[in-house]
């Protein structure tokens, strides 16, 4: 018999079942490919719902691994612990919200290929899923790629479009760069440790502090430097920001909702799992770095953000803030911080998928028309969607009794008891300053008159479009399947009253959408109903990892 | 001294030994240039049009789709050398696998990425 190593290792049934969830993902995409052959053109949308399906299923198989005794699976390559869960959890929710809000979009923003757009966004929901579930920096590693890769296509998708081009060269380029600092701090981790395993890792240095301060420590710390560049850079904490408002700018609304989550969990487990377990020993290295970032993070972001007039933009600068939050949970490493951690990144899913779910409802068909001009008067345009709008922005802002708020309060408390206090004041003063770009967009919505008229709308469909708002404005119940913005201010143009155009042209809400929005704003909001068990799940899954 | 340095010296001995030849032949070489010798080289025929331009990449699709069957045959072959050890559950694995190939095959076959129009 020989040695048990990771090249004569048999994998049994049991390692099977603890990755049955992302087994269920690769059935659903698999039926996913199958199911496009089988539809015909103009009824791909169902393939959303091969989706969703999977998602719910393989949501599911996760209460039944949780069960399970013991997570270590594949030569301790994957775990199933409570915080590779959790995460899949979260990232599970947030492919089938996207997937909901997909089917209407692709078809008014007339992009083709719909059959690899959903098989991509759910191989980057299963990777985002093995990354969170990797307890091997090479497990971690292919699970980055395999979201990466996925998601570079999706950004590049609309193929006419120059901003979507734009944004899958940039990411492809920048974040292959990023991967190869964080492959290359791996191989240096691995030649002053010698293991790639995370807990393998924490155990050599919990062993070897005094070797390392000797010989192998510069290697060491070169190692980690680089890591948590390429870290940093997926997370788009702020030295290495600058990719993120042009890329979720261009990449078509329901992939920039989706990859602004995912990958933020995806990768911030894998932060908190090399960091804070494997790196724990080195803690007054990294600590201080990370703190840094944070606070610049949190500052830049915040910052920058105020500066926006696009809602779309200012959203993608509001996830490099968030990013600077989740960081401070980082630097705190603690069982508690961790678990605040997966709390935000929870909350943080349903609030951001919600307000990018909005605002690609409100998005035009070239895929712009989403500055704050273009929300003016949304409250009297689309009483609903305003409202679903006002809960994401007060839950971003961190406005009681939000999902948002309770997040930043776990966030902050966890930081404040683990000695991070300077971190928790900066955090909370740096989130008073999101309050106002938030709630400028609010503001945009229920207290500025609708001014249709001042921005000169160009557009090919513009024809149809206004006979689709005659109709609308005939009493016939008629709606053409696309954007209404156009509608309005190309009316306005013809000096209609604007009155009647207002509370006649609804924005067009498909079914799917709206249950997406639904289930947005009620996770939103009741978050606080069942945040203690979650919490304690959390608490339970961080701790677990300590030990 | 690390165990790598032969391997080094020999890298900058091969280093070494490429431009030492290339420099010599550029330094020693005669040079007689004629019109037809600092023409664009085309098989020794005048140049018919300018050589850069678009060519159509369908082998592109065609090489990158040969990548599948590529995989599969290296790693079903260890699969076979391993197979008395890893009893059924291995045959199940290798099915599978094939399961997992014959669904991508079946999609690019259907889109048409086989055919050469």
């Amino acid at each position: 018999m020989l040695a048990q190593s990771p090249f004569t290792y048999t994998p049994t049934g049991g390692d099977w079942l603890r990755i049955l969830p992302e087994l269920i993902v690769l059935a659903a995409v698999f039926a996913t490919l199958l199911a496009d052959l089988a539809l015909p053109e103009g009824r791909k949308g169902w393939l959303a719902a091969v989706g969703v399906v999977g998602a719910i299923v393989s949501g599911c198989s996760l209460v039944y691994v949780n069960s399970l005794s013991g997570a270590s699976a594949f030569f301790g390559m994957i775990t199933s612990d409570g915080v590779a869960l959790f995460a899949a959890g979260v990232i599970l929710l947030s492919l089938g919200l996207a997937l909901l809000f997909s089917p209407s979009y692709l078809a008014r923003q007339k992009i083709a290929r719909v059959g690899e757009y959903y098989v991509l966004l759910q191989l980057s929901a299963l990777g985002m899923m093995l990354m969170a579930a990797a307890n091997n920096l090479m497990t971690v590693f292919v699970g980055l790629e395999m979201l990466s890769l996925a998601l570079y296509i999706l950004c590049a998708l609309p193929q006419t479009r120059l901003r979507s081009q734009e944004a899958g060269m940039k990411y492809f380029i920048l974040s292959s760069f990023a991967s190869a600092f964080l492959l290359y701090g791996m191989s240096l981790i691995y030649g002053a440790t010698g293991a790639t395993g995370i807990p393998d890792i924490g155990r050599f240095l919990g062993a070897h502090q005094a070797a390392l301060s000797q010989g192998f420590g510069p290697l060491l710390f070169v190692g980690m430097s680089l890591m948590l560049v390429g870290f940093c850079f997926k997370v788009s904490a702020v030295p290495f920001q600058a990719w993120t408002p042009d890329v979720y700018t261009g990449a078509p609304t329901t992939v920039t909702a989706f990859m602004s989550v995912g990958t933020k969990v995806a990768a911030f487990v894998a932060l908190a799992r090399v960091f804070v377990i494997a790196l724990q020993t080195q803690n007054a290295h990294w600590e201080p770095v990370i703190w840094a970032v944070a606070v610049l993070t949190m500052i830049v972001g915040n910052l920058l953000s105020v500066t926006q007039r696009d809602v779309k933009r200012m959203l993608a600068y509001s996830s490099v803030a968030n990013a600077g939050y989740l960081l401070v949970a980082i630097a705190t490493a603690s069982p508690r911080a961790v678990a605040s951690l997966l709390f935000y990144l929870a909350a943080y899913a349903v609030m951001n998928i919600g307000a990018f779910g909005v605002t690609l409802l409100v998005e035009r068909r070239d895929g712009r028309g989403t500055t704050l001009e273009d929300f003016n008067g949304l409250g009297r345009r689309n009483p609903a969607l305003a409202a679903a709008m006002a809960v994401f922005l007060f839950s971003l802002a961190g406005v009681p009794p939000t999902a948002g708020f309770l997040a930043k309060y776990f966030v902050f408390y966890a930081a404040m008891v683990g000695n991070q206090v300077p971190l928790a004041i900066i955090g909370i003063l740096a989130s008073v300053l999101g309050m106002f770009y938030y709630l400028r967009v609010v503001w945009a919505m229920y207290f500025v008159e609708p001014t249709p008229g001042v921005r000169p709308v160009a557009l090919p469909e513009r024809e149809p479009a206004l006979a689709a708002v005659g109709a609308a404005a005939n009493g016939a119940r008629e709606e053409a399947p696309e954007s209404p913005e156009i509608e309005a201010s190309s009316l306005a143009a013809q000096a209609i009253p604007v009155e009647s155009v207002l509370t006649s042209v609804r924005i067009r809400t498909s079914a799917s959408s709206a249950a997406a929005l639904v289930i947005a704003v009620a996770l939103t909001l009741l978050m606080i109903l069942f945040a203690s068990p979650l919490d304690a799940y959390a608490q339970a899954a961080a701790s677990a990892l300590f030990h | 001294m690390p165990e790598s340095l032969p391997a080094l010296i020999l890298l900058g001995l091969a280093l070494l030994f490429g431009a030492a030849t290339i420099g010599a032949t550029f330094v020693l070489g005669p040079k007689r240039p004629t019109p037809e010798k600092l023409a664009p080289y085309e098989c020794g025929i005048e140049e018919i049009e300018a050589p850069r331009q678009r060519f159509p990449v369908k082998y592109l699709v065609t090489g990158m789709l040969f990548i599948i069957f590529d995989v599969e045959a290296a790693s079903v072959l260890p699969l076979a050398i391993l197979m008395r050890r890893l009893q059924g559950l291995g045959f199940i694995e290798l099915l599978v696998f094939a399961l997992i190939l014959a669904v991508p095959f079946i999609y690019i076959w259907r889109k048409g990425a086989f055919s050469w129009e």
